[in-house]
């Protein structure tokens, strides 16, 4: 089968391209809905492994990005949810929970611990509004919901925390 | 709604953008970084024919008998299923004990591994007194979930200390929970995993599963 190999070695230079690009940013969605480094390293596995699965039967190549950044999205969510439903998200020892960040200081301490009391959706919707910059319909699109909800939940999760850091 | 209509005097969005630009300056783990079309494909390859086949009820249901069969031997403590039960244990120290609606993988990261109980010892304590102990050291605590046998290792540290406990999943109805070092108040955490000691009966330790 030699003119598989070389289509094969294109799929793979090509997946490994963009990945070499967008590594950090797949990453740092991951944990940033997650909140938990090693989820955030099994969810991007499976993401990528999902995206990698169907690599060969997707035409529009300047849509690739959105396509991954998608993919990594909405499979950490339905990751958390699942965290969630069955109750399993061990949550620190009260120890290591009771000793902030280092890094965080004055306002960011509580912005980390009510953040981390949104739900998957509103950290995803603030995360990829406020950190990528990216609009309430490119977060539609990369969230796969409507525009309306994406405003809901960017407008309850800044609610939620305000609330939490005035309580503060 | 437009975008600026969620701007307010406490406007986040500037602390939003620090807390992220802090969160997401960490280096990449080192499985991230090799991540590529290369280290996904093996994973594809030895599980695509292992789920088309129908194989995956079978792995499931395999793990779940592992599992049952290693809580009855523990808890009948019977010498046949003890050789059994530490058998499998050894030949894979990675087999643990379930706790229903707690993942133990999780509970492994947060420092605790239980494994199967036998050949370990005998609980001196019975189920119900240990459920009754768990509630006690609990405060505000609401009804028990149900006591299971293991043989924990608790901590990260080396060696890591281990006993035979009663796991049992307590209630609390104001997030507070009472350690040996005394009361102290904690974010809200609705349930806790308490492991009582099967021989002593004092608490061996406590982990916090927030709520849904």
């Amino acid at each position: 089968m030699v003119p598989a190999t070389p289509r094969a070695a294109d799929a793979e230079a090509s997946f490994d391209a963009l990945l070499s690009v967008e590594r950090r940013r797949l990453y740092g969605i991951a944990y940033s809905i997650l909140r938990d480094h090693a989820e955030a390293e099994d969810a991007l596995q499976d993401a990528l492994l999902k995206a990698w699965r169907s690599w060969g039967s997707l035409r529009k190549e300047e849509a690739r990005t959105t396509w991954l950044v998608r993919i990594c999205v909405n499979h950490c969510i339905n990751r958390r949810r699942g965290l969630s439903l069955r109750r399993f998200a061990i949550a620190p020892r009260r120890e290591d929970a009771a000793a902030a960040d280092p890094r965080f200081e004055g306002r960011l301490v509580d912005l980390d611990r009510s953040y981390r009391r949104l739900s998957p959706q509103q950290r995803a919707a603030v995360f990829l509004h406020y950190h990528h910059g990216y609009s309430i319909d490119e977060c539609a699109d990369l969230m796969t919901c409507g525009a309306g909800s994406v405003r809901t939940h960017l407008a309850r999760a800044l609610t939620s925390m305000r609330k939490e850091m005035t309580h503060a | 709604m437009p975008d600026d209509a969620m701007a307010s005097p406490l406007d986040l969005g500037d602390d939003l953008r620090r807390y992220f630009a802090i969160t997401t300056a960490t280096e990449l783990p080192r499985r991230v970084r090799e991540m590529s079309a290369a280290t996904l494909r093996p994973r594809r390859r030895s599980y695509g024919p292992l789920l088309g086949g129908g194989g995956a009820g079978l792995a499931v249901a395999a793990v779940v008998a592992l599992v049952v069969v290693g809580l009855h031997h523990g808890a009948t403590g019977g010498a046949g299923s003890m050789a059994a039960s530490s058998g499998a244990a050894l030949a894979n120290p990675r087999v643990s004990v379930a706790y229903p609606g707690v993942d133990t993988s999780r509970l492994a990261r947060a420092g605790v591994v239980l494994q199967p109980p036998s050949g370990h010892g005998t609980a001196r304590l019975t189920p119900a007194e240990a459920q009754a102990a768990a509630v006690a050291a609990s405060a505000d605590a609401g009804g028990p979930g149900p006591a299971v046998l293991a043989w924990a290792q608790l901590g990260a540290g080396t060696p890591a200390s281990t006993c035979l406990c009663w796991v049992v999943e307590v209630h609390l109805g104001d997030g507070t929970v009472n350690s040996p070092a005394g009361p102290a108040p904690t974010p809200p955490i609705h349930n806790v995993l308490v492991l009582v000691d099967a021989t002593t009966g004092r608490i061996a330790d406590t982990v916090a599963v927030p709520g849904p």
